[in-house]
């Protein structure tokens, strides 16, 4: 039975392979995921690598529970295997498939609560174990949490963090220290009495003190050196500093096993670093209950944790937003749609399987009414491809101003060879058409175009050489073959043959020509659009592997 | 990882029988690894079966090059047998085939090293 939820937002974040995200509000349950159909209504992830029915998310009145529905390579939340599992505020879901949809679930939607019902919340579930002297003090800290959900900078968040906890314990001075990879920890922030940063000039933290805490993975009190262990009394900064109590409190991220009560079992996860308090005043601590330790512990950790999250989401749109520019750059070096030359009409298209990707295509009037036209592969795909059509595009570009096209060929071949390092190559084809019908070309490796003719489909233009950044001293010539009025070269890349269908097959060079066959006289438009929706039938809405590009070209004559 | 690397020693020749896909990514890295270790042991002749490669890529065939050159550098030769149909057509398109010495049976491509 289908039930409606009004209370409250509930849903799921999609993040798509690409990186892109889109949230789905959870607004009737069981929330049907899958890929397609009556059996995957609420969430459909059109791809062949997931079961068409393939999980449900339930809820019993509070709760949420992840169900496996017949997903054939199993149903995973953050990274473990389940049939059934509760779900918490942030949980990672995923299908058993790389490269492919993970889904966050969300219970808690940041919009959607009160920064005073937050604290209302979270002071619930301390009250029960909290001592009375302590509640207060925890409550500044509480605020803290709230912080994460505004836009400061992540520093300010931690500096607020750790103000709090030199706050609630009456420390003189507060460190945040942070695990550098693999090695020593390292202060991220040092604070003093009321927020003040404290110079670098000041004595560092005790690293035996540290230590301690570290290897006990539990936070430490030293009331004065009277008191430590023999190996606190022996160290030298303690003594140097004169200082006379020392609060450590390592910080783990913890994993909510259960939260449906409030007993709730932290699990012990990554080690986050250290919130390291001092005091000169003697026994300043002595009054400190450990479950303010223990809280501040937990809560200093899970507000490390969000902001790397935050930083790490940050990080991401910076990623996206460069990726975006290089987009737009990419598609703007493109010569635009359909264009008309006295002897010739061009279409063209590219459509990167990524954001940005490794084919590119082009066309450009030389003297003499003659057009040139270009197509071209870089190996790979992506942004690494994405850098070297640009460089390709501009190194071609040579010709326009009458340098020999062979000879622009072997120069780019050189210099991909010379940058070895690089691992890519290129199949490129280039055709310069004159007025009179003379066609000359160069075929670096690439498949030779089809040719058109009066309903008879030809690839004659396979004379060549290698594509160019693999052989070093290739040698390229241009080839001269004469096209008569009407005659349409379609040039396309290995994006367009080997499009595969959900079971793999690829779309092939025989089924291009079967689509081909009657469009000798159809409009370039038309010719593109219906190769284009022919692959689109065939790969059934199979995730694009590769980047396709299309060229066509008309004489006229 | 989805490429299978079988390594057997036939007449002082080094079969290197692949099973699954030389593809960009663990499949090219491991692939080329193998052949630069082997070539370090002082190996000199290697066959590559490629009878049960179900696809090759870009890069791929990028890094079959590469490795082809850089035995060649090290005095060591690298030679192809049982190319599918489908790769045959990728080596026929980049004009690759003259590049590698090609066998049509694995015991003609361990004959062919001690002609």
């Amino acid at each position: 039975m289908l039930e409606a939820h009004s209370n409250g937002a509930v849903g799921v974040e999609v993040i798509a392979p690409g990186g892109s995200r889109r949230f789905v509000l959870i607004e009737e349950t069981p929330f049907l995921i899958g890929r397609s159909g009556e059996t995957a209504k609420h969430l459909q992830l059109k791809d062949p690598r997931i079961s068409r029915q393939c999980a449900a998310i339930v809820c019993d009145g509070e709760r949420y529970f992840l169900e496996d529905r017949g997903q054939r390579h199993g149903i995973f939340v953050n990274g473990e295997k389940v049939a059934r599992r509760e779900l918490q505020d942030g949980d990672l879901i995923s299908f058993g498939v790389e490269n492919f949809y993970e889904l966050v679930f969300q219970s808690a939607l940041h919009d959607t609560t009160s920064i005073p019902e937050l604290l209302s919340r979270i002071e619930n579930i301390s009250s029960s174990d909290a001592p009375q002297g302590g509640l207060q003090k925890l409550n500044l800290l509480l605020e803290a949490t709230t912080l994460l959900h505004s836009r400061l900078p992540l520093e300010a968040v931690l500096g607020t963090m750790l103000d709090h906890a030199v706050s609630v314990t009456d420390a003189d001075r507060g460190y945040l220290l942070e695990p550098r990879a693999g090695g020593p920890l390292h202060v991220s922030l040092a604070r003093g009495r009321g927020g003040t940063r404290l110079s670098s000039t000041e004595s560092a933290p005790s690293q035996t003190a540290l230590q301690q805490a570290i290897d006990q993975q539990k936070s430490i009190i030293t009331e004065d050196l009277a008191q430590g262990g023999g190996s606190l009394q022996a160290a030298e900064s303690i003594i140097a500093q004169r200082l006379r109590a020392v609060v450590v409190i390592p910080l783990y991220a913890t994993t909510r096993a259960s939260s449906s009560d409030s007993a709730v079992h932290h699990k012990r996860g990554e080690f986050l670093g250290v919130v390291y308090l001092d005091s000169r005043r003697p026994a300043a601590f002595s009054k400190l209950d450990r479950r303010i330790l223990d809280a501040l512990g937990v809560e200093a950790a899970s507000i490390i944790d969000n902001a790397r999250l935050v930083e790490r989401e940050r990080e991401r749109e910076r990623m996206e937003q460069q990726l975006a520019i290089a987009r737009d750059i990419q598609q703007a070096l493109l010569p635009r749609g359909l264009r008309d030359f006295p002897h010739a009409g061009i279409a063209g298209i590219n459509l990167p399987c990524l954001t940005v990707g490794g084919d590119y295509f082009d066309f450009f009037p030389l003297g003499e009414g003659r057009t040139a036209f270009i197509i071209a592969d870089v190996s790979g795909k992506g942004l690494g491809a994405a850098l070297l059509t640009t460089m390709l595009q501009g190194a071609l570009s040579g010709i326009r101003i009458g340098i020999e096209p062979a000879r622009v060929f072997e120069n780019i071949n050189y210099f991909l060879c010379e940058h070895e390092e690089l691992a890519r190559y290129a199949t490129m084809f280039l055709g310069i058409l004159g007025r009179d019908g003379q066609f000359e070309f160069i075929n670096a490796g690439h498949p030779s175009p089809f040719l058109l003719r009066r309903g008879e489909i030809d690839e004659p233009f396979t004379d060549g050489s290698y594509p160019v950044g693999l052989m070093p001293g290739a040698e390229y010539a241009s080839s001269r073959v004469k096209l008569q009025a009407g005659d349409t070269l379609v040039l396309f890349s290995d994006g367009v043959t080997e499009a595969m269908d959900p079971d793999d097959n690829l779309y092939g060079g025989p089924r291009l020509r079967e689509v081909l066959g009657d469009l000798h006289e159809a409009t370039l438009d038309h010719v593109q659009k219906t190769v284009l929706a022919s692959i689109k039938s065939f790969t059934r809405g199979a995730a694009q592997a590769d980047d396709i590009t299309l060229l066509l070209v008309r004489y006229r004559a | 990882m989805a490429l299978q690397m079988t390594e057997k020693v036939v007449d002082g020749v080094t079969v290197i029988a692949l099973d699954g896909r030389i593809v960009l990514g663990d499949e090219t890295n491991a692939f080329r690894e193998k052949i630069k270790s082997l070539i370090a042991e002082g190996r000199t002749k290697i066959l590559l079966n490629l009878d049960n490669v179900t696809l090759i890529d870009s890069t791929g065939l990028g890094t079959l090059v590469s490795t082809h050159h850089s035995a060649a550098a090290r005095g060591a030769f690298v030679r192809l047998c049982k190319l599918g149909t489908k790769f045959q057509e990728v080596l026929q398109v980049t004009k690759l085939l003259t590049v590698f010495d090609v066998s049509d049976t694995e015991a003609d491509g361990i004959k062919s090293f001690s002609k």
